[in-house]
């Protein structure tokens, strides 16, 4: 799927489009709420609009520093542990090492461009770096050096050959003002990129980047990478609160490989609780089994309670999503869609919540 | 001393002039940024309190291009302080509410597609959710994001290769398949 069929695919999903707005008649009442509008007193005190999401978004790096402390120190003790030669202050679970052992370990040498993200993915793998007006990525590739030339060359300009560590690397801009940048690595081909940024201060960048080893590696992991490995614990607290079917399989829901964000999990852990309950209801309700009809709608209404949910839920839609789905079933007015509200269904729960996914 | 009274404010007809300017400019791409994200109630009132602070601070709104990703921030920042509690509904939103009502949901949306879209979107990190729906709902550049959400242009379109790379991931692990053609990126 291309950048172009999601950007469609996105468009397309709006609820409301703005040819509908033109076409509806809306002109005479828009005017009378700019009349009203005008008529305001411009010295009445206006409330400051600070942005509530990035209040906690700022807040989160306290909360992610604590618990790393936790996590490294139960990976030191708990779990099975390994350092990496005398530089080495952190002893990692082995997973960590294992992830460090395939990926490139190449920092920016500079504490102002932390690491704050890495992933693998199905061609290889990428990490950001995040200053505090630009971001950088570093990928890992599956493709050979000249095949990833050759498909960054159409429609961009090639701008020559710059050092980078102790060789140097194909660098091309490309029409935004972004620049990337290619080469070899241990056999691996590497492609770090950032900007908009002008070639010489693209130039110093590549500069400064260094390879280190696997302990210095994971000291600069942000807790999204360390995290993983506490996803089990992580799992069994966010549930703690949550009632489930007996035969609910919460072993399953370890989603290290696809998710590394607290929200995410969050979301994907809760859904797979209500989506438990739903096949018990949508089962239950195709059979005439009232009593567990009612326990299934019983339970999903104790959502409104469940602390994950409570805790995400001024951060997106999740939350608001599940408890429609609770009221739905417990005789509210239904689903919401963009033909207004309808009845739940297998196939709606399968899409609104990712049920297919759930193993329900 | 200082005559308190030269620091109120005043509205001249140049003001108002400017000010119905700004509003028929973008009254309703805001009611559109608001109904694609909330309740018609909570649409409306984000259209109204935008404009009521830009009424108020009129100065502080830039000129040409850049009012519109200031407008947007305002009623971004609007939205996410809108308390269920202390709606301040007035006869005025209430009549556009009600127009509101008229206007007929897009068939499209109802999709399996859409309803898939949204499940994706919604899991999401928020801020990603908001930079993809703001270049492709909105049609915001990257730079009129940034302006919007008080961001580095450079930031904006390193997340948003990424939210598209996550949304992209999300999607192809449901079971459906696309079914739309293939399009133009939005705006970058």
């Amino acid at each position: 799927m291309t950048d172009a069929e999601i950007d469609r695919r996105l468009t397309d999903s709006a609820r409301v489009t703005d040819d509908q707005l033109v076409q509806a008649n809306l002109a005479e009442s828009l005017d009378d709420l700019l009349v009203g509008t005008m008529a305001l007193d411009p010295n009445e005190r206006v409330q400051p609009q600070t942005p509530v999401l990035e209040k906690k978004r700022f807040a989160r790096p306290l909360l992610a520093a604590a618990s790393i402390v936790v996590i490294l120190l139960m990976a030191a003790i708990a779990v099975e542990t390994r350092s990496d030669g005398p530089d080495s202050s952190t002893a990692y679970a082995s997973e960590l090492i294992d992830f460090a052992e395939r990926s490139p370990k190449i920092l920016i040498d500079d504490v102002s461009w932390p690491v704050v993200r890495a992933d693998e993915t199905e061609y290889g793998g990428e990490m950001s770096f995040r200053s505090t007006s630009d971001g950088a990525d570093l990928h890992w590739r599956s493709e050979t050096l000249d095949e990833l030339i050759q498909s960054r060359l159409v429609d961009n300009v090639d701008l020559g050959i710059l050092p980078v560590l102790d060789t140097s690397a194909r660098v091309i801009q490309y029409r935004s003002g972004e620049i990337t940048a290619l080469w070899e690595h241990d056999s691996t081909t590497l492609e770090f990129r950032a900007g908009p940024v002008d070639v010489d201060t693209f130039a110093a960048l590549l500069r400064q980047l260094r390879t280190v080893d696997t302990g210095e590696w994971l000291d600069a992991m942000p807790p999204s990478v360390i995290d993983r490995t506490s996803q089990p614990d992580a799992i069994r607290e966010i549930l703690a609160d949550i009632p489930v079917p007996a035969d609910f399989a919460a072993n399953d829901l370890d989603t290290s490989a696809v998710v590394s964000d607290e929200y995410q999990l969050k979301a994907r852990v809760t859904g797979a609780a209500a989506c438990a309950w739903l096949d018990q209801w949508f089962t239950a309700t195709e059979a005439g089994n009232v009593p567990a009809a009612t326990e299934a709608a019983a339970m999903l209404a104790t959502s409104t309670e469940w602390t994950a949910l409570l805790d995400i839920a001024d951060e997106g839609r999740w939350s608001e999503t599940v408890w429609q789905w609770a009221d739905a079933v417990n005789g509210g007015p239904g689903v919401a869609t963009g033909g207004g509200p309808q009845p739940p269904t297998r196939e709606m729960s399968a899409s609104a919540l990712s049920c297919s996914d759930q193993g329900s | 001393m200082r005559d308190n009274r030269q620091l109120r404010r005043t509205r001249s007809d140049s003001d108002r002039q400017c000010f119905t300017a700004l509003y028929h400019d973008h009254a309703l791409a805001l009611l559109g940024y608001g109904l694609r994200r909330t309740s018609n109630e909570d649409a409306v009132d984000m259209v109204s309190e935008t404009f009521a602070v830009a009424w108020r601070r009129l100065q502080d709104v830039p000129a040409g291009d850049g009012a519109r990703p200031w407008l947007f921030g305002v009623a971004r920042n609007v939205l996410l302080n809108q308390g269920r509690s202390n709606r301040r509904r007035n006869a005025l939103t209430q009549r556009l509410v009600a127009a509101v009502e008229q206007v007929a949901p897009d068939e499209t949306a109802a999709s399996d597609d859409s309803l898939l879209m949204d499940a994706a979107l919604k899991r999401l990190d928020p801020l990603d959710q908001e930079l993809l729906m703001l270049t492709c709902w909105e049609g915001l550049s990257p730079t009129e994001v940034a302006e919007a959400l008080d961001m580095a242009a450079g930031t904006v379109r390193s997340r948003l290769h990424r939210a598209r790379k996550n949304l992209r991931r999300l999607l192809e692990s449901t079971h459906a398949a696309p079914t739309t053609t293939p399009g133009e990126r939005c705006n970058d």
